[in-house]
């Protein structure tokens, strides 16, 4: 529970720079380039600016048993099950609007 | 109590072509303290940083408990020279993240810890935020804890503070500490080994500082 906890921390802090620039994608090329940033671009970019920003956090993660890889690939399947939960939002206020 | 033991030899690392870490035997155990010293660009660093995993080496041999293992970052807490905790968190929730339940009740058993806790990392002084991360460190359940640099930024009383908790936590883990301040290092040591040129040199007594050439004769 405690590694799960850890792994949420990190991609919590993944989300504010992966909405940011998705929502920019959305608002220049519609509802489909949202969908590909936050699944992809979006995500790969926040990763990116941790690793030249916030590299020395990977400490913290490791010492409580979470490799860098680990991090990077359970926080991705936590993006997916977000973005799903995002798209079943989005349908339902559809339908009910 | 349990005791756990961690060896590492056959290290071997080189940036650029040149040889930073070879020939290294360390061994240490619960209930130790080993104050590694050396000069600037001896290895220290890159040696703490490899035994954490935290970088492979060319060539490593590390034994937990006499089984050789690749990556031990279940066992390890490392404290690295710049301070890693994400300065995003509260003091309350990386403690949380990095603690057991029964772990917290001793850990805010601090009149300085006690003041920080719902304070955001990134409001905390250079001197608390270093503190904070020796304190979580040590009280963490990891049975090793390598401490590089510990005393940057800290005062002379909490240098006391600390040097006061590496003891009393050493009871129950195995603790490698390295800092340029030496004074402290051979104070809170119960054992010293010297890196030189990427070499480890196991010191029966402080006087091998001298005779090793890492300080000069008066500076004991």
């Amino acid at each position: 529970m405690q590694k799960f906890r850890n792994i949420w921390a990190f991609f919590q802090s993944t989300l504010p720079v992966n909405l940011a620039i998705s929502t920019g994608a959305g608002v220049l090329g519609g509802l489909g380039s949202f969908a590909m940033s936050f699944l992809a671009f979006g995500f790969v970019l926040a990763i990116v600016i941790k690793e030249a920003n916030a590299k020395p956090e990977y400490i913290f993660y490791r010492n409580n048993g979470l490799s860098r890889t680990q991090l990077w690939i359970f926080s991705y399947v936590l993006n997916d099950a977000t973005f799903l939960v995002l798209t079943a939002i989005f349908i339902g206020c559809r339908r009910m609007s | 109590m349990q005791t756990h033991v961690l060896e590492i030899d056959s290290v071997r690392k080189s940036f650029s072509g040149k040889l930073v870490v070879s020939d290294v035997w360390l061994k240490i155990e619960t209930g130790e303290i080993v104050g590694l010293l050396g000069r600037n660009g001896s290895g220290k660093s890159t040696l703490l940083k490899i035994i954490s995993g935290n970088l492979r080496g060319e060539q490593q041999h590390l034994r937990i408990d006499g089984k050789l293992t690749s990556d031990a970052k279940n066992r390890i807490a490392y404290l690295n020279q710049d301070n890693f905790v994400p300065k995003q968190f509260s003091v309350k929730k990386a403690m949380l993240l990095s603690l057991g339940d029964d772990q917290v009740e001793a850990f805010c058993d601090d009149e300085m810890t006690r003041s920080i806790l719902d304070r955001k990392i990134s409001e905390l002084s250079t001197g608390q935020r270093r503190y904070f991360e020796i304190r979580l460190l040590l009280f963490h359940p990891a049975d090793f804890v390598l401490l590089d640099e510990p005393y940057n930024g800290l005062s002379p009383t909490l240098i006391e503070e600390v040097n006061a908790l590496i003891r009393s936590r050493s009871k129950s883990k195995a603790i490698i500490v390295t800092d340029h301040n030496y004074r402290n290092i051979i104070d809170v040591s119960t054992r010293l080994v010297l890196m030189k040129e990427g070499t480890t040199h196991h010191l029966s007594n402080k006087s091998g500082l001298v005779e090793k050439g890492y300080l000069n004769e008066g500076m004991l």
